[in-house]
């Protein structure tokens, strides 16, 4: 009796245990979390979705295909793309975490999310560039955001993008719907010219006023080799391939203020007064202008090995000291000056406006108000998230937001790049220079309170305080704060300036292999001239083929284009 | 087998639950476990080398595929090409940069989101460009820049967290490296092996570790240093893998080491409770075993008491056992029997023998004692009026006899009197037997007034005259009367002289009814009255005499 009663409970344990056992073994596998939905929760989700600055119920991780820049973006230690005080800022407040799946710099940036898009593995959110994002247009890659913007873009972020005319929207709007969300390109102002005064003191030379003044100043650097050794000489001028800001973004290293001394502006479309648009590079201002170019070239003034060189390394000769000048916008004491001037405290790099018309103006080429932009993945659940996200960074943050740790302001100071923000754009007025710079002096000079700074402008507002206290001992970022902020601002403001109005149409996509086919045609006879292999008849040769090849055809198309997009 | 059969029924049943109850449960108890651990233990040692070869393979895997890309690129001619050109500093090549060169270079790092960078370091004097193309002279001072030729290396930068991958550029004409960075943490992800456990995973180049990674709870964790002493001591508690990367030209070893407790601690649980289940069944049987034993063994051994009490001769027990099964009812029987035998007793035996007794009262009633006297005093006054002595002494010493004898109806008299009474008897006897034979009395005095039944030396000293006297033809007969206090024993002697008797005869004397009767009555009447250690005890030597002892108590005169 006992024995059986025995047997039968060892058993039952046995098969007991033998459960317990089996589902132990199990625990370790990754339990995804149910979603439980409750009727606040939902009620949560809702205004969420459909506010500027309402707050997820549960964290949102979108996967993010990011820009990066070398050096971490001079991010603080131990900050990372993904951690770091914009999204610590976002997650705070609209409960948004990226997670980046693809991360690179520069070009091969772009070149890498090129390649995502044509294999079709996307991340849900990407930034882009305009070319990229028509490319996804055309497959039926993007979600639409109209709603989006309508709701969950802030009254400020609204009127920001008005500032810029409404037109802002153009090139992402197909069928009035908007389907990328444009960076803002704030009015730069023409390049200036940045140059070493301690090399022109070592010569004996003055601050260059005219185009020719540059040039001079440029030879005479070369001859001397100023700050240089034999093996590792002075460049000259530093100068990019890609000539000038084809993008319609204000680069740095670019020949625009050469070009547009002759009016020229190659790789730009202007509307002529018969209302048709032009071609820059194919007027004959432009030839005039090849044939200077290649003039300074040959006589050494520009960079001859130019073509090699990536954006880092010149500003890597910068920093070596083997270039003290060039053409950049006011923000190059960011990048690379101040890290010139972190390693030589003795490099005083000063800004000037350059007259390039012969009338004590400087001419220049508007850019394009827009810059990259912001996609969101076709199907993605939470398309709102990224006027959320631009509403916390440019309104929000800048305005509202009182940094109680200083984090941004270090950010400001330290020249924290912008690519450190998951979304590495920009959202800002159109004057926002302009209004920048007017702010900062009014407090310098005593008539608006501090206080009334927003964020940015305190944060430049510290910083140029520091410099001013003792120029000699400031930091390389106090100095380059106060070099673009004020010194270089200063210049535009007060400057006289000329603009052209330039347009950025978009190449219509029946024919965007001819239209590659004519920019690397252009691109390499202006290199070849420039550099002297060929002789400036290939560019009259040029002009027909560019003609020929398709060229007129995309005149034709852009003007019945823009007459369209003038009607919507 | 006699030895088991002759234990207590308690010690039975212990052993009998012992031998079927717990000792099987023990053994299968044990058995289960270890073979259990043994079988667990097995089971993980195998899980956890086919997960590690997995993920040995699979890092030998990533490393080879990553090898491979540096392939592509050391032996791509167009890469060739354009290396050879880069001094021509012309269009044409900076197309092949920019449209060939870049995007391949761009490549490497979409495919692979670990790798950080890629470089080619020429030893040519020539521009960089960018970050693809950089001068030797840069590098030329690192540890890794010496390279055989056509040789790869993989190297661990543990301060920068980066894996680098070096490789010869054989297509290049004065030579040169390609550099691959990748991120430390993000090419050695977590090395997952076992879902149980503390275990602990090693990458390291001979005896410098490059990657470790400790998983389970903290305590107890394996260092590398620890590491490294198991695998030279073999410590048999340790199962240790190893697994040399063949990417690495074999430079590169990932190891895993896991305790063997480790591997069976799941068992633990279950180990507690087979311990709890055992304990409680083992607690639950002794119980019932307890219980059984009180209920079975305590009873029957409290009805063997009982039966013993009874064997005793003493029938004056109660059993109480109120329990209405086998053995209650065995009890009661039990009770009920006693119960009856003490009724039988009392009633026939008991009764049975006050009856004689009060016959024997009644008939010694009836001898009217006071008319025997005065007629032996008339014949003794008679006697002396004629002056016959031997007449009255005659009738003197019969008044004696009979006073002694008879006693007023009493069973019990001092010993001077009993003395008083065989003496009479003896004087008598003298007369009869024309004083042929002597009687010797020697008696201490201090046993006189101690008690003694009445009619015991009587007949004793009737039968050393009948069959010792009377039987002699060659001597003079001799009777002699001993009584001592020995302990707490009187002892009373009758020996006489005559011819005796074979010591068997003797002792056949007390025990049948012989024609001896008067001695066997004494000898019985004696142990009725003070027990079976006391009586007589007969010796005779044939031929020499027979001594009889007469062995009672001292008891006082009440």
């Amino acid at each position: 009796m006992k024995q059986k009663r025995m047997a039968v409970l060892f058993l039952v344990t046995c098969m007991l245990a033998g459960c317990d056992y089996n589902e132990r073994v199990g625990i370790e596998e990754t339990m995804t979390e149910p979603v439980t939905e409750t009727n606040d929760m939902s009620a949560q989700w809702k205004e969420a979705s459909t506010t500027p600055f309402g707050r997820y119920p549960q964290t949102v991780t979108y996967t993010l295909a990011k820009e990066i820049t070398e050096d971490n973006s001079k991010l603080p230690l131990g900050e990372s793309y993904e951690d770091n005080a914009y999204t610590r800022l976002i997650r705070e407040v609209i409960n948004a975490q990226n997670q980046d799946v693809y991360e690179n710099s520069g070009d091969s940036y772009y070149n890498g999310v090129y390649m995502m898009v044509t294999s079709g593995e996307i991340a849900d959110v990407m930034v882009v560039s305009e070319e990229i994002m028509y490319q996804m247009q055309e497959k039926g890659m993007l979600e639409d955001l109209t709603d989006a913007y309508a709701q969950c873009a802030s009254e400020k972020i609204k009127e920001i993008y008005e500032s810029y005319g409404g037109e802002i929207f153009g090139n992402c709007t197909f069928g009035k719907r908007i389907m990328a969300v444009p960076e803002t390109n704030i009015s730069n102002g023409p390049n200036l010219c940045w140059v070493r005064k301690d090399y022109l003191d070592k010569l004996g030379l003055d601050i260059p006023q005219t185009l020719a003044d540059v040039e001079a100043v440029a030879a005479a650097f070369v001859e001397q080799n100023v700050g240089c050794t034999e093996t590792e000489p002075n460049i000259g001028i530093a100068c990019n391939a890609g000539l000038t800001g084809s993008s319609g973004t204000a680069s740095e290293f670019t020949m625009d203020l050469e070009f547009a001394a002759f009016s020229a502006y190659p790789q730009m479309w202007i509307e002529k007064e018969d209302g048709n648009v032009w071609y820059g590079s194919i007027q004959p201002e432009a030839r005039d202008a090849l044939l200077h170019l290649h003039e300074l070239y040959e006589n050494g003034v520009l960079d001859p090995d130019f073509l090699i060189r990536t954006q880092e390394d010149i500003a890597d000769l910068i920093i070596k000291g083997r270039c003290g000048i060039f053409f950049a916008p006011w923000w190059a004491p960011n990048n690379p000056l101040w890290k010139c001037r972190e390693v030589d405290a003795n490099a005083d790099w000063v800004p000037c406006l350059i007259d390039n018309t012969g009338v004590n103006a400087t001419r220049f080429g508007t850019q394009k108000m827009t810059g990259n932009y912001v996609v969101v993945r076709k199907g993605y659940e939470h398309p709102e998230i990224v006027f959320k996200i631009i509403s916390v960074m440019f309104d929000y943050m800048r305005y509202s937001y009182d940094d109680p740790e200083g984090e941004f302001e270090l950010y400001y100071r330290q020249n924290v790049d912008p690519t450190a923000r998951p979304l590495s754009i920009n959202v800002d007025y159109n004057q926002a220079l302009n209004i920048c710079y007017e702010n900062l002096c009014g407090v310098l000079n005593g008539e608006i309170p501090a206080s009334e700074l927003e964020l940015l402008e305190r944060s430049y507002y510290q910083v140029c305080e520091q410099y001013l206290e003792n120029p000699q001992q400031a930091t390389a970022e106090s100095w380059s704060g106060y070099a673009s902020r004020i010194a270089a601002c200063s210049l535009l403001s007060e400057g006289n300036i000329i603009q052209q109005v330039c347009l950025f149409p978009r190449i219509p996509s029946d024919l965007m292999m001819e239209w590659y086919a004519l920019e690397d045609l252009e691109q390499e006879v202006y290199l070849r001239i420039i550099r002297g292999e060929v002789g400036i008849e290939a560019f009259d040769d040029f002009v027909e083929q560019w003609k020929e090849k398709g060229g007129t055809q995309i005149e034709a198309k852009l003007e019945n284009v823009k007459d369209k997009q003038l009607e919507e | 087998m006699g030895f088991f059969d002759n234990l207590q029924m308690s010690k039975k049943l212990i052993f009998i639950y012992l031998l079927t109850g717990l000792l099987p449960i023990c053994i299968v108890c044990i058995m289960f476990f270890s073979q259990m651990t043994d079988v667990l233990q097995q089971r993980e040692i195998n899980n956890l080398a086919v997960t590690f070869e997995r993920e040995a393979e699979s890092l030998d895997t990533e490393l080879r595929l990553r090898t491979r890309m540096s392939d592509y690129i050391a032996f791509n001619r167009t890469v060739g090409i354009i290396l050879d050109d880069m001094d021509q500093n012309n269009f044409d090549m900076y197309q092949r940069l920019v449209k060939e060169f870049d995007p391949m270079m761009d490549s490497v790092k979409y495919f692979y989101t670990d790798i950080t960078q890629v470089s080619i370091y020429m030893k040519r004097d020539i521009i960089s460009h960018g970050n693809y193309l950089l001068p030797y002279a840069d590098i030329a001072e690192e540890p890794w820049a010496e390279l055989e030729n056509d040789g790869i290396k993989w190297y661990a930068d543990q301060e920068n967290r980066k894996i680098l991958l070096i490789r010869s550029m054989p297509l290049m004409d004065e030579g040169g490296l390609l550099y691959v960075s990748m991120d430390y943490d993000r090419l050695l992800r977590k090395l997952k092996l076992a879902n149980v456990g503390s275990y602990s995973v090693f990458i390291y180049e001979g005896d410098t570790p490059i990657y470790e990674y400790m998983a389970g709870t903290s305590g107890g964790q394996i260092g590398f240093a620890q590491f490294q002493e198991i695998k030279e001591e073999q410590e048999d508690s340790f199962v240790v893998l190893e697994h040399p990367l063949a990417q690495t030209q074999y430079q590169w070893t990932i190891g895993c080491v896991m305790s063997k407790d480790q591997m069976t601690s799941p068992l633990d649980t279950l180990l507690k409770q087979i311990l709890l289940i055992w304990g409680l069944c083992v607690a639950l049987s002794l119980g019932a075993l307890l219980y059984l034993a009180k209920n079975i063994s305590v009873r029957v051994k409290y009805l063997d008491n009982c039966m013993k009490t009874v064997e005793s001769g003493n029938l004056d027990i109660q059993i109480s056992d109120t329990r209405k099964d086998e053995i209650g009812d065995l009890a009661r029987g039990f009770q009920h029997m006693v119960t009856e035998l003490r009724r039988l007793i009392r009633e026939v035996y008991e009764s049975q023998i006050a009856q004689k007794k009060y016959e024997m009262t009644a008939l010694r009633a009836q001898i009217n004692p006071h008319f025997l006297y005065n007629s032996l005093s008339l014949i003794n006054w008679k006697a002396l009026e004629i002056g016959a002595e031997d007449i009255s002494k005659a009738t003197l010493e019969l008044s004696r006899y009979y006073r002694t004898s008879l006693n007023k109806g009493k069973n019990v008299m001092p010993i001077r009197e009993e003395l008083d009474n065989v003496k009479a008897y003896l004087e008598i006897q003298e007369m009869f037997h024309d004083y042929s034979f002597d009687v010797e009395i020697a008696v201490a005095p201090d046993i006189m007034e101690y008690e003694t039944l009445n009619l015991v030396l009587q007949p004793l000293a009737e039968n050393a005259i009948h069959h010792g006297i009377d039987q002699l033809r060659d001597r003079k007969g001799v009777i002699t009367i001993t009584g001592s206090k020995e302990g707490q024993e009187i002892v009373l002697k009758v020996t006489d002289n005559g011819n005796g008797m074979s010591q068997e005869k003797a002792e056949s004397i007390l025990q049948n009814t012989s024609p001896g009767y008067g001695v066997k009555n004494v000898h019985s009447r004696i142990q009725l009255q003070y027990g079976e250690s006391y009586g007589l005890i007969i010796n005779s030597v044939e031929g020499t005499g027979t001594e009889i002892q007469v062995h009672f108590p001292v008891v006082e005169q009440s």
